[in-house]
């Protein structure tokens, strides 16, 4: 392997793990083979005197996230705590504000099977009743009154029914559609996270 | 393809609207033998 060679397989290991002086370790080793060449080495002995370009990056690795870690995590928690308290009338507003719009989305959407259910409880147990009870209204006040509320009973009935229908397949409908909604919400807020961390 | 419930509520609406007819009818087409003759006072039944 010749310098240059083993330089750029330096550079490339070194940018593969992120390390964060890449700059100063090429730096080093490039002296360092200059300096063995000047005192008479060749390339080749120098390079097979050397750790491989995977070895020295393993090596660096470690520490460097070590450190990293160390060093950055107690400074990022103190700086997020600063802004998060800091714009807390900001960010809180415009969360509760999220959250309200969220809740009144759902509330919205579930209005419709709410209604309807509303509407095929009142047709159809209204509707029954007043079926029942036309019999006894025929014998009180004429079969004429009892025949219109028959009627009606049974108008009621068939809209409470056609209602029970709509409310089901929306309500089917639309459970896979909220379902679909949160993941996608959910999904959302965690990439966010994510970016954050 | 019409599903049976739905089959079952247009007859029934069908069939109220042709009593209502029918009741309709025989009052003479006139909407005042349907119209409340009763005495019925309504804060003796919502007398909270």
């Amino acid at each position: 392997m010749t310098k240059n060679q083993f330089i750029k397989q330096l550079a490339a290991e070194l940018t593969r793990y992120g390390i964060s002086d890449a700059a100063n370790t090429i730096d080093y080793y490039d002296e360092l083979i200059d300096d063995r060449l000047e005192a008479g080495e060749t390339e080749a002995e120098i390079i097979a005197s050397l750790a491989t370009p995977a070895q020295i990056v393993a090596q660096l690795a470690i520490p460097d996230k070590q450190v990293r870690q160390k060093k950055m995590a107690p400074m990022l928690i103190i700086l997020i705590s600063f802004l998060l308290v800091l714009g807390a009338p900001l960010w809180g507003t415009l969360l509760l504000t999220a959250i309200i719009i969220v809740v009144l989305g759902y509330f919205l959407i579930w209005l419709g099977p709410f209604l309807g259910t509303i509407f095929a409880a009142a047709g159809i147990l209204g509707g029954s009743v007043s079926l029942i009870l036309s019999f006894f209204v025929g014998l009180q006040e004429g079969w004429m009154i009892a025949i219109m509320q028959l009627g009606i009973s049974f108008v009621m009935v068939g809209v409470g029914l056609i209602c029970a229908g709509a409310t089901w397949y929306m309500t089917k409908y639309l459970i896979r559609f909220s379902v679909g909604i949160t993941r996608w919400l959910v999904g959302m807020f965690r990439s966010r996270l994510k970016v954050v961390a | 393809m019409l599903k049976n419930w739905l089959k079952i509520s247009l007859c029934m609406i069908l069939v109220g609207i042709i009593l209502m007819t029918v009741s309709f009818g025989m009052a003479g087409f006139k909407s005042q033998p349907f119209q409340y003759r009763g005495t019925h006072e309504w804060s003796r039944t919502f007398n909270f």
